[in-house]
């Protein structure tokens, strides 16, 4: 059969100048290698080589082909504006077989270039929006916000943090044995007497196991249990508050905070995540694994000592603190949490000991019972 | 939230834009006229108006809005034009307003002290409205197909049977609620295990949590392609019949809406060119 002429057979042939159907006889003449295409419509006769024959992909009937020819445009498809449609089955079943490239797809040249080109600029973009714009904005957000706003976002950061910590109900994780709070209260005020801070210290514990506490904006200071079981005494676990409350006076935890917000929204959009979900799951995770740069951590450092002098607090409990941190640290490649974004334990441990030595008349910052009791907070 | 609102209409209407200038029959082109702006305020007022009187302003909103872009729509050089009325598609609404009746009667009938016909009307209410709206689209549809027009008297009759799309979207749905519930179900179910028996810590279930979550609304995106998109469509396009198209032979090519309205990816992956 190849050789052989096919047709003619009928087709309908639409000019791309105009919407008229023209009534056409259609042959395969396989051995000059065109499509031959005549009608009483048409001015003259067409010739398509079947090299540059193009079937359409999207057909409205089963059976039916759609073809057009190859063509360089600006615009669009790479097709020439006319089509035709044929539905003898010997007809469309010998252009299957002898048009090779009747199915391809064609790029305009250059197309893959200009996508990875493209593609890049688009990456380009969403690091530069979440790794300068982004925490610039914060910053600068950060020292405008006003305390009462930033109480208030405290209170939503928090919440986010308690469900990605997985309570169902707000309030569920919350730590409420009265001795326990009292002890905490007490010690609350041992370190903010006299320390004239901006914002009213909240302070809670919750119920998981995770070794960490960290700061919300607006003077909220979460504490996990896991602290309380590990930290080997009232003095150290002062020492972390203090340092906490540094980043909270530094308004450190706003600035993040809000810097996270921002990738999460920003991370979601790019995902094409409209519901938010990915956007919740990040923040809190983002506001867990609170990492502030080196400076803002050295700064915290030295805020809490000055505190903890303050206080008549010994800084002997944060060396111990440090020294506890430096031997996980050593033990273990990676840290969940708190310890992996504080680096250099040995050195703060070493400035805290080296703080105590010229430290005089401290006194514990809770007695036994008190730190007893504290420690059954959650009980 | 509310400074999204008017972006959402603008990229309504590009992507109608869009459509149009990418979609060809008869190797003619479609074209609609660069107005997103006018379609944003357009757009918010009428849903202004439509909420402040509880739906019931809503064949106005509709009928406004899809003149609104029909008059900016051609076909090669032959323009569409909205004919009609907004008042004629009450009709349309009955359903809707079918069920908003029930619900209504079954709180009056609460008050009054007859609990089970409240209960039933309760009941039957919503389910009504609901369908009653799928109902409202689909007549909606019709009546501005039928009241279109194009150049030089071509018309347009269409057909779609409102019980046959559905039962189309009552059976899509339980197929995809089937389907999507094995697909993603079955790893959702067993990461919750695996964090309940304390194997893996829940941290480490974040990422693959949000990967899941991902692909969970790309797959329902799909499905809901598949079975309920594609199928109504299909309905509709073939319900429709194009009637005096021997006028079709005087309407000739329109120049190519170049890049029209979708820069960038769109044109560099050359996802129009399937048309």
């Amino acid at each position: 059969m190849t050789g052989d002429a096919i047709g003619p057979v009928q087709g309908w042939f639409f000019d791309g100048q105009g919407a008229a159907r023209h009534e056409v006889s259609v042959t395969l003449n396989a051995a000059r290698g065109q499509l031959e295409i005549s009608g009483p419509s048409l001015p003259a006769s067409l010739n398509w080589p079947m090299a540059e024959l193009r079937a359409l992909r999207d057909r409205a009937r089963k059976g039916r082909l759609t073809l057009t020819l190859h063509e360089h445009s600006d615009y669009g498809a790479l097709h020439d504006e006319a089509r035709l449609t044929v539905d003898d089955p010997a007809l469309t079943g010998a252009l299957k077989r002898l048009c090779p490239d009747l199915m391809r797809r064609d790029m305009r040249p250059g197309a893959g270039r200009r996508l990875v080109r493209r593609g890049a600029w688009a990456v380009a973009a969403v690091v530069l929006m979440l790794f300068v714009i982004l925490p610039r904005m914060a910053d600068t957000l950060a020292s405008l916000i006003p305390v009462e706003r930033e109480v208030a976002f405290g209170r939503a950061v928090v919440s986010q943090m308690e469900s990605a910590l997985g309570a169902a109900n707000m309030g569920e994780l919350d730590c409420t044995s009265l001795e326990g709070l009292r002890a905490l209260n007490t010690l609350s005020a041992r370190l903010s007497d006299g320390a004239s801070l901006h914002y009213a210290l909240e302070m809670r514990v919750l119920n998981h196991e995770m070794i960490n506490a960290f700061a919300a904006p607006g003077g909220q200071v979460v504490i996990m249990r896991g602290l309380l079981d590990t930290a080997s005494g009232p003095d150290a676990l002062a020492a972390v508050l203090a340092h906490e409350i540094g980043h909270v006076e530094a308004r450190d935890a706003t600035r993040h905070a809000l810097r996270a917000a921002g990738s999460a929204g920003l991370l979601s959009m790019v995902l094409g995540d409209v519901t938010g979900g990915t956007a919740a799951v990040l923040l809190g995770e983002r506001v867990l694994q609170a990492s502030y740069t080196r400076e803002a951590e050295a700064q915290a450092d030295l805020f809490a000592l000055a505190m903890l002098n303050r206080a008549k607090v010994s800084s002997a409990g944060m060396a111990d603190f440090f020294d506890g941190l430096a031997l996980i640290e050593s033990g273990m490649a990676t840290l969940p949490g708190y310890f992996s974004t504080h680096p250099d334990s040995a050195g703060r441990a070493g400035r805290a000991r080296d703080n105590a030595a010229g430290q005089g008349g401290t006194r514990p910052v809770l007695n036994n019972a008190q730190w007893q009791a504290l420690r059954a907070v959650c009980d | 939230m509310m400074a999204v609102v008017p972006l959402i209409f603008f990229a309504q209407y590009r992507v109608y834009r869009y459509r149009m200038a990418r979609t060809r029959w008869r190797g003619i082109r479609f074209g609609a006229e660069a107005a997103a702006g006018g379609y944003v305020w357009r757009a918010m007022g009428h849903w202004v108006l439509t909420l402040a009187t509880l739906g019931l302003l809503l064949p106005r909103q509709t009928f406004w809005l899809e003149k609104y872009k029909t008059d900016r729509s051609w076909y090669g050089d032959a323009r569409f034009v909205q004919d009609g009325s907004w008042r004629s598609m009450y009709g349309a609404m009955r359903h809707v307003l079918t069920g908003v009746a029930l619900v209504l009667g079954g709180i009056v009938a609460g008050a009054l002290g007859w609990p089970f016909i409240a209960v039933i009307a309760l009941m039957l209410g919503p389910v009504w409205f609901a369908v009653g709206l799928i109902s409202y689209r689909v007549r909606a549809f019709a009546y501005l197909t039928a009241h279109k027009r194009l150049g030089a008297g071509i018309r347009f009759e269409a057909a779609p049977r409102t019980g046959w799309i559905i039962r189309q979207i009552i059976v899509g749905s339980l197929v995809i609620s089937l389907l999507a519930g094995g697909i993603m179900g079955v790893p959702a179910a067993v990461m919750v295990f695996l964090v309940g028996l304390e194997v893996v810590p829940i941290g480490l279930m974040i990422l693959p949590g949000a990967v899941l979550y991902m692909v969970g609304l790309a797959v329902l995106r799909s499905l809901w392609l598949v079975w309920i998109v594609q199928p109504v469509l299909g309905h509709v396009v073939t319900t429709i019949r194009v009637t005096n198209a021997q006028a079709l032979a005087e309407i000739r090519q329109r120049a190519g809406d170049t890049g029209a309205d979708a820069e960038g990816f769109a044109d560099a992956l050359d996802v129009g060119g399937a048309f």
